[in-house]
């Protein structure tokens, strides 16, 4: 199943935010984790996260740091931001509605003739 | 993880990727690192899935995005957040813009000649273009304060009959209300006759006699709005005896009473005043003091509101929304056909809109209505207000683009600190801005200061903020934004455009080659605009030369004419010979002026006539001593004689006359001028009764009383002359109607007034053009020699005279000048033929005129250039080679 851009561009954001709200994580696990929980829908490049996770720390959503790891390996790792707890909620809200509305319609399924 | 050193080595394949990575500049170095990181763990993943090194390598490669795709990516998220990279200024640098107004300054101070040339050539070609605009806006402004003005419609009337044309503004009397009557479209009508001179006001003892009146119908001030003092414009002139004044009026005969419900003499009937009107506007093409119910003339002058042969009113009449007038006008005609089934010619409605402007070619005597605009020179005048603000802003660009070239180390420095091209053209233009504000700043000043003279030489009073001229002052900004950015725009884009390391370096140092070409084609341009003025004022001038000084065919000169009230008409002989008494008067006859034959009459015949030939002919009523005065030329048989009997049912032709009758060996045979039959005595050589607008037109002279006196005197003491002639008036007149006089001379210049007034308007502004061109010619002049001093210095050095330097700098401009002129003359040779076809007589457009402009404007030009060209061209050589 493939899901569209503009979709996949909407939500990016409150998926990160979601992915991070559990615990800091660098890009790569990022990914991964999102290919996870989406049973391979979501397959994000890294053209597309990391321009965004950019982005998000320039807004404030996000602050980020250097680690280096047990094999010596630079890896930057975010965590989320009160404001972007806030952004998430609000976005959570939004989704939801969306959601509530989507599946009230579809509930009984249009019956075809 | 330590890697066997194989085929592939995956370090160096991963320095090469990063490397085209760090090409894309909206990479930082953190990304990369971020990037490189993600590639490294992306690799780890699929060795441990089982592939090798390599195929980990590209597969994960293909997982990630080539450098540039990245870069964009990075880009967009860059532009979302609309933050800018620390190395960039931010767009708006407050600090920045006051060294951009100080600069400017700066350079204004330290180039004091230039920037005086600059600002002043601008200012005065906005100053100009202002005094145009005011005067264009005030022709623009007539009649436009009535209500409903685009729903008022005059009356015209086309007479075709005779093979001529004569297009008044009167109409049959009784057709208005015959309109009301049967055409639906007509709201409203009024007759209106103005201006006459016949009717007196009079209260107690004191008389007024320089009033302007207006006869009119009732609905005169509903249908036009002038604003009520005091009274009810519906009701004012319903009744008979009643008179409406001017606030003005109403005070020089009451002085600070109240005039409303006084009683004043009309003539020799009592009027109630009924109402009191502000002061006619100066933009009003109807002009009186006092206005009253025309049913009066009815009763005073015979002449018949239901008469449908009777045309000596004006009617206006005002249209229902949305009415079409071609079908107004067709109506009209069939209503007229019916009662005037004869009638040649056509009967249509003027806008009122129309009237000041587009009625030169219509008589308007009952409105009294002298000053009427013309539309052409409306048109004329923008056009020229737009020259000459192009002209200057012209000038500004050019002196701009040659002094900027200067400033290229000033633009490569800026660029080099991190001045974007944006910036430079916002620096550039705000300084043109500056400076064009600072010449409006001047151009207002100048405009009040010439404003008195230019009321003069226009002939009405303009002020530049006036009620209703805040489209001017509105104007004046735009039109400062408007040169602003075309005077800023060439040095703006121009310079912006210099790459910094070339200007640092000294190459090509002031981009002299783009420049160049654009700055001779604005030169030439300007040339053109003022050689075609030139020739333009001299057509002018030699135009109105010609006419002033054209044998009109009778004499004109030491002529006196006034009212022949009275005496001088019940008793005129006795009092020629008591006037002849004093020496200095040589003689005297009566009558009207030489005539033109403009109103003329096709009720003529005459023995042999040919029934398809049809003649309009003027009538010239005189006395027997007529050509004493006016010296008129016979061209065959003589003119009337006192001494032989019934010379009073004779007539006398011109040759015109003559001609348009297709007569032969006239003398002798009968003429009849409706209806009086007489014998053709004599034949007058062509004279001209009127400007030389006019064709001659055929005229017949017949013994008559006219309105007139003239009076021939000795050249000299005309003061004597005249105040002989008021003891007459008082004797012969009485002293209850003021003495008042014209000379013929006087009266013939006026026919000239517009054109006269047109030439001296016309003069200043080339002098203006000129001068503004020279100012541009002088600064482009001292910059062009001044870059090429060195080239000069080494000139000389190997042995050029002076004279060779300064002929070789000369040249160049002298070939300019050329060109203009081969631009300029097809244009001009086109828009003076345009205006001399208004003349019926003109003068030939001659070669010498143009020639002549051609060397007026070259001297100007070489004039200017040489004190620059030998300035460069005596100077010491030594100084031009260290120059630098």
């Amino acid at each position: 199943m493939m899901i569209s851009k503009t979709l996949i561009a909407a939500s990016t954001k409150p998926i990160i935010l979601s992915v991070l709200i559990s615990g800091e994580d660098y890009g790569y696990q990022i990914i991964q984790r999102v290919k996870e929980i989406s049973g391979g829908a979501l397959e994000w490049s890294d053209n597309m996260l990391y321009p965004v996770l950019r982005r998000m720390e320039k807004g404030g959503l996000l602050v980020s740091r250097w680690k280096i790891s047990k094999k010596g390996r630079l890896r930057r790792y975010y965590r989320i931001t009160e404001q972007g707890r806030e952004e998430l909620d609000s976005e959570r809200r939004q989704w939801l509605s969306v959601h509530q509305a989507l599946s009230r319609l579809w509930k009984p399924l249009p019956s075809l003739k | 993880m330590i890697e066997e050193k194989k085929m592939f080595d995956l370090e160096k394949e991963i320095r090469n990727w990063l490397r085209t990575l760090r090409r894309s500049e909206n990479l930082e170095d953190s990304d990369i690192a971020e990037l490189e990181s993600h590639l490294r763990d992306e690799i780890d993943h699929q060795i441990e899935r089982g592939l090798d090194e390599e195929a980990a390598f590209r597969a994960a490669l293909e997982k990630s995005a080539p450098a540039d795709i990245l870069g964009q990516e990075y880009d967009k998220a860059k532009l979302y957040e609309r933050s800018r990279p620390y190395w960039h200024p931010s767009r708006i640098m407050p600090a920045l813009v006051w060294s951009y107004v100080k600069i400017a300054l700066r350079k204004i101070k330290r180039h004091k000649g230039f920037s005086l040339i600059n600002i002043a050539g601008l200012a005065i070609g906005m100053a100009a273009c202002i005094l145009i605009l005011i005067w264009v806006q005030d022709e623009l402004s007539y009649d436009r304060f009535h209500k409903n003005a685009d729903r008022i419609f005059r009356i015209i009337t086309k007479d075709t009959s005779g093979g001529t044309t004569f297009i008044q503004a009167g109409s049959p009397a009784p057709l208005g209300p015959a309109l009301i009557e049967e055409v639906p479209e007509v709201e409203n009508f009024v007759r209106v006759q103005a201006g006459w001179g016949n009717w007196h006001l009079h209260h107690g003892d004191d008389r007024f006699l320089d009033e302007y009146l207006a006869a009119v119908g009732p609905a005169f001030f509903e249908i036009f709005h002038f604003p009520f003092i005091k009274g009810d414009p519906k009701t004012a002139l319903k009744d008979r005896y009643s008179v409406v004044l001017t606030e003005d009026l109403a005070k020089k005969i009451f002085g600070d009473e109240d005039a409303f419900g006084k009683i004043i003499q009309l003539n020799d009937a009592n009027m109630t005043v009924t109402g009191i009107i502000e002061n006619i506007p100066r933009n009003s093409h109807l002009h009186f003091t006092f206005a009253f119910p025309v049913v009066n003339m009815t009763k005073w002058r015979e002449s018949k509101l239901d008469e449908w042969a009777y045309d000596q009113f004006a009617t206006y009449v005002v249209l229902r929304r949305g009415a079409d007038t071609v079908e107004v006008n067709r109506k009209m005609m069939d209503i007229v056909i019916q009662h005037l089934p004869n009638i040649q010619g056509s009967v249509y409605l003027q806008p009122l809109k129309d009237l000041h402007l587009r009625s030169t070619h219509i008589n308007t005597w009952m409105l009294a209505y002298p000053n009427k605009g013309n539309i052409t020179y409306v048109y004329l005048f923008s056009l020229t207000a737009f020259c000459i603000l192009l002209l200057a802003c012209i000038n500004f660009m050019n002196l701009s683009t040659a002094r900027y070239a200067t400033r290229a180390k000033e633009v490569g420095m800026r660029k080099v600190v991190g001045a974007r091209r944006s910036d430079l053209i916002k620096q550039f233009l705000g300084e043109s801005a500056l400076l064009t504000f600072l010449a409006l700043l001047i151009a207002v000043f100048l405009v009040e200061l010439s404003l008195p003279t230019f009321t003069r030489l226009a002939g009405k009073e303009m002020s530049l903020i006036q009620s209703g001229n805040w489209r001017i002052l509105a104007g004046l900004f735009i039109i400062a934004l408007v040169t602003s950015l075309i005077s800023g725009s060439y040095p703006a884009v121009f310079l912006s455009a210099f790459h910094p390391v070339k200007v640092l370096k000294n190459i090509d140092l002031l981009g002299a080659r783009r420049g160049g070409a654009l700055r001779k084609v604005l030169v030439v341009l300007q040339f053109t605009f003022t050689i075609g003025l030139i020739i333009c004022t001299a057509v002018i001038y030699l135009q109105l030369h010609f006419m002033q000084n054209r044998d009109l065919g009778y004499d004109t000169e030491h002529i006196i004419s006034f009212a022949a009230y009275n005496g001088y008409r019940t008793n005129y002989e006795a009092a020629k010979s008591e006037l002849l008494q004093n020496p200095n008067i040589i003689a005297t006859c009566r009558g009207f002026p030489p005539p033109s034959g403009e109103w003329g009459t096709t009720e003529v015949d005459w023995e042999g006539k040919d029934p398809s030939v049809e003649v309009k002919i003027g009538e010239g009523p005189c006395s027997y001593d007529y050509l004493e005065v006016f010296n008129l030329k016979m061209a065959e048989g003589r003119f009337f004689s006192q001494e032989l009997a019934n010379d009073d049912r004779n007539w006398v032709l011109n040759e015109t006359a003559i001609k348009a009758m297709e007569m032969e060996d006239p003398i002798g045979k009968w003429f009849s001028f409706m209806g009086q039959k007489g014998t053709i005595i004599g034949i007058l050589k062509d004279f001209h009764g009127s400007s030389l607008h006019n064709p001659i037109a055929p005229v017949a002279m017949h013994p008559a009383e006219g309105f007139h006196m003239f009076v021939k005197y000795r050249p000299g003491n005309v003061s004597e002359i005249l105040s002989f002639l008021k003891t007459k008036w008082d004797k012969f007149v009485g002293t209850h109607i003021s003495f008042r006089y014209e000379f013929i001379d006087e009266n013939i210049e006026n026919w000239y007034k517009t054109e006269q007034r047109i030439g001296k308007i016309f003069r200043y502004f080339t002098i203006l053009t000129v001068f503004i061109a020279c100012l541009g010619l002088f600064g482009l002049a001292s910059f062009m020699a001044e870059r090429r001093t060195k080239e000069i210095g080494i000139r000389k050095v190997l042995g050029a005279r002076a004279s060779g330097i300064a002929l070789l700098l000369t040249k160049e401009f002298a070939k300019w000048v050329v060109v203009a002129n081969v631009v300029a003359w097809p244009a001009a040779y086109f828009a003076s033929r345009q205006w001399l076809k208004g003349f019926a007589y003109r003068i030939d457009l001659g070669w010498e005129i143009f020639v002549f402009s051609a060397l007026v404007a070259l001297a100007i030009a070489m004039g200017t250039v040489s004190y620059q060209s030998l300035k460069a061209a005596t100077a010491n050589p030594v100084r031009a080679l260290r120059y630098e």
